[in-house]
């Protein structure tokens, strides 16, 4: 017998003696609705070490070289910012992009109640891109700012390879060494959400 | 074997660090306090969480297929590892296919519970954890003392101590930010060279057959997505069934563990990185054991947030590794003496029964009933000394008669009268170590039956 059969016949034989609970009802109304769901992100995006700007899309690419005069290599996955000098989509090998000082990603959407913003795989040949640079960009358009992740995971696209993707808030960090808050741990050292209309 | 209360005692004969360490627990505890407040409906929440962890629990059969079923649509390779040397055979095994001699690892508490680690380097592979608290007690050959924050039990000097002769960081230096950064570079080397990653599953989706993995330092995306192979190890309980689900999950977890409103990275895996290949391996090792019983099944809903831990007061007091079991606290309390009551029975008792753990857990398992049922079935099982045994059928023999209890508590106040309170604190059994038992020359009896008389008066 296989140990998928064991582990099965194993379950099955168990719950034998269980009551059988019934599946509940996601109630939205447990979830918190913010009116101004823009204020309320920006509010906690800051208080998780984040930063936002509200900007045109034309300014995109100034307003990153503002945020970022020392950097030199720019990676971008946006049709929005033109900084790249570093191609995703041509670069085979994902440990290449090590040397990634700015990524610049589009979010799908962005949630109010715990600000995050959902990075969507698909376009994106190498998923660690948001991970193994120094500072992200992010562009999330403001009209597009969810109340909670009850409406989130709605937003996101089941069956149709969509699912992979990414919740990101604010930079990465570490609290290990005597509960003292860290910015920077193995990822993005910062994170910046451009804010369009 | 030392014991739970014993382990405590050495614990705490550092008494700044001990009290460091209960502030800086309690603090977190705080945090998530305030938290949970700002959702509309935490309760609520929880209520909900729990019920679905209840629904999928007692269907676990059905939602296990279908989440092999969609994993393996999307390609991913599913294993199914019935106990922990199946489990790690099956991780050598995709290695050695492919040639691997460098292994780095996310955070997993499963690994930890199978001894991934040692197993792999038994034979000859280097195994790197690239959590930052991993990595430090990987280094001093410890086992984590706290299931989110590992190296809770270390001090900052501790760590730079540690880091000098590790990774030749200057000698002296304890600042956090400097190790922590440190640790970054020295890690990231690591995860340039490594061939393979492990991780953990916080949740496998079942409609979908995605896994979903929650962290703050970004090192198990890199783990995941860096090398050609990736491995995710997953206990049969972490399937919930619909996507929608991951809602309630995630709006609790990180809330829950350390206040935060999300962790940086909720990462949802749902097939293979470009040209690269996905293992998920199922692990059993014992849990379908806990579905067969009544009570305990509720312990397999745990969603691993640390909560139970930072509320303890008995944890908070005694460190995480005063528990022998690799979960520490109160649901590795409900855990272990289920597993094997000899090797973990004191864990049981490692309680005062407060239900704080109970009242914070964010699937409402029961965690300070199911103590007390072990308690039950551990002086069932005869594990308690004939001395405390003999004082308990005493006691009971006692209270189930009224004349003989009236009886025992005369007799038990003039002992206690007319003995020095030294001798008393000899046959106490460690309970006036730090107080004296106090002094007492009426019964219960007595006291109610005047204070009646002054009433009535």
């Amino acid at each position: 017998m296989s140990s998928r059969d064991i582990i099965l016949g194993s379950v099955k034989k168990n719950l034998q003696k269980q009551e059988k609970f019934s599946s509940p009802n996601l109630d939205e109304k447990m979830f918190t609705h913010y009116d101004e769901p823009l204020s309320r992100f920006k509010t906690i995006l800051k208080t998780i070490g984040g930063e936002s700007k509200e900007t045109d899309k034309q300014r995109i690419d100034s307003v990153v070289k503002e945020t970022y005069p020392d950097a030199h290599i720019f990676c971008s996955a946006s049709k929005l910012c033109s900084l790249s000098n570093l191609d995703l989509n041509s670069t085979e090998d994902p440990h290449e992009l090590s040397n990634v000082e700015v990524a610049i990603l589009d979010a799908s959407f962005g949630v109010a109640e715990n600000g995050t913003v959902w990075i969507d795989y698909k376009n994106l040949k190498h998923r660690v891109i948001h991970t193994i640079i120094k500072h992200l960009v992010v562009i999330l358009p403001k009209k597009e700012i969810v109340s909670n992740l009850f409406e989130a995971y709605q937003r996101i696209p089941v069956k149709s390879k969509g699912e992979d993707g990414c919740f990101i808030a604010g930079p990465s960090k570490t609290a290990d060494i005597e509960q003292s808050l860290v910015l920077g741990a193995h990822g993005h050292h910062s994170l910046l959400v451009l804010l369009i209309d | 074997m030392k014991r739970h209360a014993e382990l405590a005692k050495n614990f705490l004969k550092d008494e700044k660090k001990a009290s460091w360490q209960n502030n800086a627990l309690w603090f977190v505890r705080k945090k998530r306090d305030l938290a949970a407040l700002d959702i509309k409906d935490f309760e609520g929440l929880r209520n909900l969480a729990s019920e679905i962890k209840l629904h999928t629990l007692t269907h676990l059969d059905e939602y296990l297929e279908e989440f092999e079923k969609n994993a393996l649509a999307r390609g991913i390779k599913v294993h199914w590892a019935k106990d922990a040397k199946e489990c790690n055979e099956i991780v050598y095994k995709i290695a050695k296919e492919k040639s691997v001699k460098k292994v780095i690892k996310s955070k997993s508490m499963l690994s930890e519970e199978i001894h991934l680690n040692h197993f792999l380097e038994e034979k000859g592979l280097e195994v790197v954890e690239t959590d930052l608290g991993e990595r430090i007690v990987q280094f001093k050959k410890e086992r984590p003392s706290h299931i989110v924050l590992p190296a809770i039990h270390l001090k900052k000097e501790e760590v730079g101590e540690l880091f000098h002769e590790k990774l030749g960081t200057p000698e002296g230096t304890s600042d956090p930010t400097f190790l922590a950064h440190a640790a970054r570079a020295h890690l990231r080397e690591k995860f340039l060279e490594g061939e393979m990653g492990v991780s953990g599953v916080n949740y496998g989706v079942a409609e979908t057959g995605e896994i979903v993995v929650c962290t703050n330092e970004g090192n198990a995306d890199l783990t995941m997505g860096l090398p050609k192979i990736h491995v995710a190890l997953m206990g049969i309980e972490k399937v919930i069934p619909k996507f929608k689900h991951l809602s309630v999950f995630t709006t609790l977890l990180a809330r829950s563990a350390t206040g935060q409103p999300s962790t940086v990275f909720a990462s949802h895996i749902a097939s293979a990185k470009t040209g690269g290949e996905m293992h998920i391996i199922l692990v059993d090792n014992d849990r379908s054991k806990f579905l067969g019983d009544e009570r305990l099944f509720e312990a397999l809903k745990c969603i691993r947030c640390g909560a139970c831990m930072n509320t303890c007061p008995v944890y908070r007091h005694s460190g995480g590794h005063s528990y022998n079991y690799i979960i520490p606290g109160p649901i590795g309390s409900v855990l272990a003496p289920f597993r094997n009551y000899k090797d973990y029975y004191d864990m049981a008792f490692a309680c005062s029964l407060c239900a704080s753990c109970s009242n914070v857990c964010p699937v409402k398992i029961p965690l300070d009933r199911l103590l007390f049922h072990h308690r039950q079935s551990v002086v069932k099982k005869g594990v308690i000394s004939g001395l405390e045994k003999s004082i308990f059928s005493l006691v009971t023999s006692a209270m189930l008669n009224p004349v003989r209890w009236r009886m025992f508590n005369k007799v038990a106040v003039f002992f206690l009268k007319i003995t020095p309170s030294p001798v008393i604190n000899l046959f106490s059994m460690g309970w006036s170590k730090f107080r004296d038992v106090p002094s007492v020359d009426k019964t219960f009896s007595q006291l109610l039956k005047e204070y009646k008389g002054r009433n009535n008066e």
